[in-house]
């Protein structure tokens, strides 16, 4: 389910937004979750206090706090949010590239624009969330592919996410759950309590341990060889593909 | 990384690529001073990267973007320019980033390290059927390939072989666009993989040693010679 947020000082564009994505809810049978802000502060704390959205729709022109910077501070929180602004100048369009904006808008919008606008980042969420985890981390919330995710270890209530590319998240909470999120994806395998690992990166397979790619090795449990043995075979039989 | 700058003032291309080369390494750039023939260039090799200035006489940076677009929505593209004008026209087409001249060099550094974290480093590999099972083999992982008879010897790292049935045509093509290159008639050989040279041999990171034959001399020196001089050192 998609999450979106819209925020103006003008009540008849709060209106008209409203109208609008009835419309495109009914037109794309797709049920949308939004809520509308009438300031920004009101925005930020919905945030602050956890909520997350998907999809942001942001003035830039509003009293006391300038759009780009509720984003920066939105961006602090969460780095993968769409965050669209809706405005009636032109003039911050160089500007909303320092906070990672999916798109500029220009008011008023029609309704076609409108329309294509939320196809657009409507299928890159939903692309998005396919294969691919929210993490919320130290580091704020990130979205994580799992062709990212070589290995996961979690020590206590920390789970350490290692990715393919070296770096290592910190998130908190317990790997019964990570499983689980990631039970959908078919390329992961908990040979040990305290480990999950990614197939596709595994590099080699011995008695004691199971060797990734990035050469970690992950312990096996006594007596549980054969069954991560049979585990990985079915895996590397079932794509009928094998990497060397 | 191979980059693209195109800007109609040479000044301009080289201050940027002053620019890049404070804040990343490990870049090749092809400049060109005007939209169109960046256009042909891309289609004939795609490039990793484009950097565009808007204002250019012609043809504008934004027309030259959406032609590019119609065939190519992966490629990032940045806009350098004077002018904030084209703001709004740059999400149109899908813009990276647009820097405002001149470049400041932290604000290229954060916009190259976002758009490197996105570029995930696909391994390149090429995919055989080997004893009925389809095998991607890496590419770093494969030193030459060496046509008998009705088979083609891979030779992998650690000298490891493996024979696939086939034609080392079969394999050229895709090939030599990814770091090999023919030396033989019988041989294929990844550059990255070749030690040294000299006059009519490659001594490859294994030991082996190919021969280059008289046909393919002058073009085997050039693809490895190109190679050294503009790779990632």
């Amino acid at each position: 389910m998609v999450k979106l947020a819209f925020c103006d000082d003008d009540l008849s564009v709060l209106n008209d937004l409203r109208v609008l994505l009835e419309q495109y809810s009914v037109k794309r049978n797709q049920i949308i979750d939004y809520i509308a802000f009438h300031s920004p502060l009101d925005l930020l704390a919905e945030i602050e206090r956890g909520t997350r959205f998907d999809i942001l729709f942001l003035d830039v022109l509003m009293p006391g706090e300038n759009g780009i910077n509720v984003a920066a501070e939105i961006r602090s929180y969460d780095s993968n949010v769409k965050i669209i602004f809706l405005t009636s100048s032109a003039e911050f369009a160089v500007q909303s590239y320092t906070v990672n904006a999916y798109y500029y808008q220009l008011k008023p919008i029609c309704a076609e624009s409108f329309f294509r606008l939320m196809d657009s980042v409507f299928s890159l969420c939903e692309k998005e969330q396919t294969n691919s985890l929210l993490l919320r981390c130290k580091s704020g919330i990130t979205r994580i592919k799992s062709t990212q995710m070589e290995y996961c270890e979690v020590i206590h209530r920390t789970l350490f996410i290692h990715l393919t590319n070296g770096k290592v998240l910190e998130s908190i909470g317990s790997m019964d759950e990570l499983s689980k999120r990631l039970a959908s994806c078919g390329n992961f395998l908990r040979p040990h309590r305290s480990y999950l690992v990614n197939l596709e990166y595994v590099q080699n397979l011995s008695y004691r341990a199971i060797t990734m790619s990035c050469l970690a090795e992950i312990p096996i449990p006594r007596g549980k060889y054969n069954e991560i043995k049979n585990a990985f075979l079915e895996y590397a039989f079932q794509n009928r593909k094998v990497t060397i | 990384m191979r980059i693209a700058i195109c800007d109609n003032l040479k000044s301009e291309r080289q201050k940027a690529i002053e620019a890049l080369n404070s804040v990343i390494k490990n870049f090749s750039v092809n400049e060109f001073d005007n939209g169109s023939e960046l256009l042909e260039s891309h289609a004939l090799h795609p490039y990793d990267l484009i950097i565009l200035d808007i204002l250019m006489p012609k043809i504008n940076g934004i027309d030259t973007a959406v032609s590019l677009r119609k065939n190519d929505t992966k490629t990032p593209i940045i806009f350098m320019s004077t002018s904030e004008e084209f703001g709004v026209q740059s999400y149109r087409v899908l813009a990276f980033d647009y820097l405002l001249k001149p470049i400041d060099k932290d604000q290229l550094k954060a916009c190259m390290k976002r758009l490197l974290s996105q570029r995930e480093k696909k391994k390149q590999y090429i995919t055989v059927t080997y004893s009925g099972v389809e095998t991607n083999i890496l590419l770093s992982n494969i030193q030459c390939l060496e046509s008998n008879l009705r088979k083609v010897i891979f030779t992998l790292s650690e000298n490891r072989e493996i024979k696939i049935i086939g034609k080392l045509t079969d394999f050229e093509q895709f090939l030599l666009k990814h770091g090999f290159c023919r030396c033989h008639k019988s041989y294929l050989v990844n550059i990255e993989h070749i030690d040294r040279i000299d006059d009519n041999m490659f001594y490859l990171t294994g030991g082996k040693t190919i021969k280059i034959s008289r046909t393919y001399l002058q073009s085997a020196k050039k693809a490895y010679f190109d190679y050294i001089f503009t790779a990632e050192v």
